[in-house]
């Protein structure tokens, strides 16, 4: 993610660089940052998180409350929603990153060991990656399908092969530009991005212009209306929780770039907050006014065929350079926090397992595109918890003091090496908030329990992991002397 | 595009790094934590405004 934002960096074109090299990148490795090589101030910081709050799946997040509630109640379920688990996430991983200038994931390593760690990066950098390029992918493939129908007067169906083959064409042309490197993933995203600003600020005149805002108020939900309104406001409020957690995997690494506490935290609210909720909320007002969930199908509708066919085939970009800066983070993410067998890994075979898995999944769209909230939900499901183990271990049990020496030994000499580099109730706080999750919320049929329309369910799975394993570890960890949480030891 | 670092440059690398960490004397490498006061004025913040849409959204 680092070079979306960094001109002129090109990394060496050669095997290996070396500290000192032009190439050398020390932000692309696990190594602690040097003062100078954090390179982001408030703005660059803002700007960066703004850039990637401003993408399709804001129209996707939209849709998908409006589908649930009307324009009030969507405006206010985004705003609180998303600044939950945004306030959430600035907490961690964002503060532990930017305060030693570490890779998120080797933060990571006090709570869940070195072994450990690794398993919550590989398996959050690659099946979340997939799986988000995968819904981008196929909003690419509908885009253009509705464009071929308009231009050529066919009548393509959105939901068939061709659909699937044109997605499966966005992620091979990701892929090809991913090879040629983080120059040319920026100029494309610095091309893209405003022109999708351009046209959030295009639908929100046409929807104002078109509607007064008792018309707008007055809309029924894209679901119908409910016959338990508290019930539709709080699965609302949950798909925005869980959207904000969705950025999660991300944003420790970029707040490590800042170069101050306040320029890795406030940031989060222009961008994944401030921008997310702008964003989503333009594309409520437009699935509502419209009565279309697909944020394909607004466009023409919204602008007419001419300029709505072009506004269509710019969001059929902007997918792409979405999928390229989710795509560009994972792999920064698993050369840095993967290890030496991802760290001396060549480009391309990083790529295959990123993207590998999105050019199968776009054939099958009913998995992820068509279930937008319960795919938002498999992630919540894991990634609030996470959040909570994070918080609870680095702000409570560490009071905010990592050894970083002892992130990097090897297991048998760390501190944090735990049982074979796993801390074993790391993983049971996170499965015990996984499980309170599937009760209160079916992730397969998305159905609430009834305790759900009091609590959410990101909420209690965040607050059951963090007191699980805050027991265990007071219970369990602790008195075994495991993960340097005496006292003793810790003032070394 | 290739950014691969052996094992022994990035050994020596983080050695010098970790060196500089744990020294009295040299260039900080950690920033001053989060004060207080701004997680209070964001977690204050949201409170209201959540009360605030709770109440318009009913």
């Amino acid at each position: 993610m680092t070079h979306v934002v960094r001109r002129n960096k090109a990394a060496k074109p050669v095997a290996e660089a070396a500290p000192g090299d032009a190439g050398f990148d020390a932000t692309l490795t696990e190594l602690p940052l040097l003062p100078n090589e954090r390179i982001w101030g408030f703005w660059q910081h803002s700007s960066v998180n703004i850039g990637l709050a401003v993408a399709t799946w804001a129209f996707l997040q939209g849709a998908a409350v409006a589908y649930y509630v009307g324009v009030v109640q969507a405006i206010a379920s985004i705003v609180i929603g998303y600044g939950i688990s945004v306030l959430l996430i600035a907490l961690a991983p964002c503060m532990p990153s930017v305060k030693y200038g570490i890779e998120q994931f080797v933060g990571l390593r006090s709570a869940f060991g070195e072994n450990g760690a690794r398993v919550v990066m590989v398996a959050v950098s690659t099946v979340l990656a997939a799986a988000w390029s995968a819904v981008l992918a196929i909003m690419f493939g509908h885009g253009l399908v509705t464009v071929a129908n308009q231009i050529f007067g066919v009548e393509l169906s959105e939901s068939g092969v061709t659909a699937s083959l044109l997605a499966l064409v966005a992620i091979i042309v990701s892929c090809l530009i991913l090879a040629r490197g983080p120059v040319s993933v920026e100029a494309v995203c610095r091309i893209i991005a405003p022109m999708l600003m351009v046209i959030l600020v295009g639908i929100l005149v046409i929807v104002f212009s078109h509607n007064t805002w008792s018309e707008l108020a007055a809309l029924e939900p894209l679901g119908g209306v409910s016959d338990d309104p508290h019930l539709s406001f709080l699965l609302a409020i949950e798909l925005n929780i869980a959207g904000g957690f969705a950025w999660w995997p991300n944003m420790g690494n970029l707040a490590r770039l800042s170069r101050s506490s306040r320029v890795g935290f406030w940031p989060n609210w222009m961008g994944i907050f401030g921008a997310s909720v702008v964003a989503a909320i333009v594309g409520a007002l437009a699935a509502l006014s419209l009565q279309i969930e697909d944020p394909t199908q607004w466009m023409i509708p919204l602008a007419g065929a001419g300029i709505g066919v072009v506004a269509l085939v710019i969001i059929c970009l902007a997918n792409v350079t979405a999928i390229l800066s989710q795509g560009y983070a994972s792999m920064v993410a698993l050369k840095g926090g993967g290890g030496r067998l991802f760290r001396t890994a060549a480009w391309p075979w990083l790529i295959a397992v990123i993207l590998g898995p999105s050019a199968i999944l776009v054939f099958f769209p009913a998995a992820v595109y068509d279930n937008y909230g319960r795919f938002l939900s498999w992630g919540a499901i894991v990634l609030a918890p996470l959040c909570a183990v994070q918080i609870v271990d680095y702000f409570v049990l560490r009071r905010r003091h990592l050894h970083i020496r002892d992130l990097f030994l090897p297991i048998g000499q760390s501190r944090y090496g735990y049982w074979k580099g796993v801390n074993i109730v790391a993983f049971v706080a996170v499965g015990a908030g996984a499980v309170t999750y599937s009760l209160l919320l079916n992730p397969v049929s998305y159905e609430p329990s009834a305790l759900f329309r009091h609590t959410t369910a990101s909420l209690p799975a965040f607050a059951v992991a963090a007191v699980t394993y805050y027991v265990l570890t007071r219970l369990v960890v602790q008195p075994l002397g495991l993960g340097g949480y005496d006292t003793r030891s810790a003032r070394r | 595009m290739d950014s691969r670092v052996d094992d022994a440059t990035f050994e020596q690398e983080l050695q010098k790094r970790l060196h500089m960490i744990e020294s009295p004397d040299g260039p900080s490498l950690t920033v001053p934590d989060l004060p207080l006061l701004d997680f209070a004025v964001a977690a204050v913040g949201l409170a209201l405004a959540t009360t605030l849409l709770m109440w318009w959204a009913y």
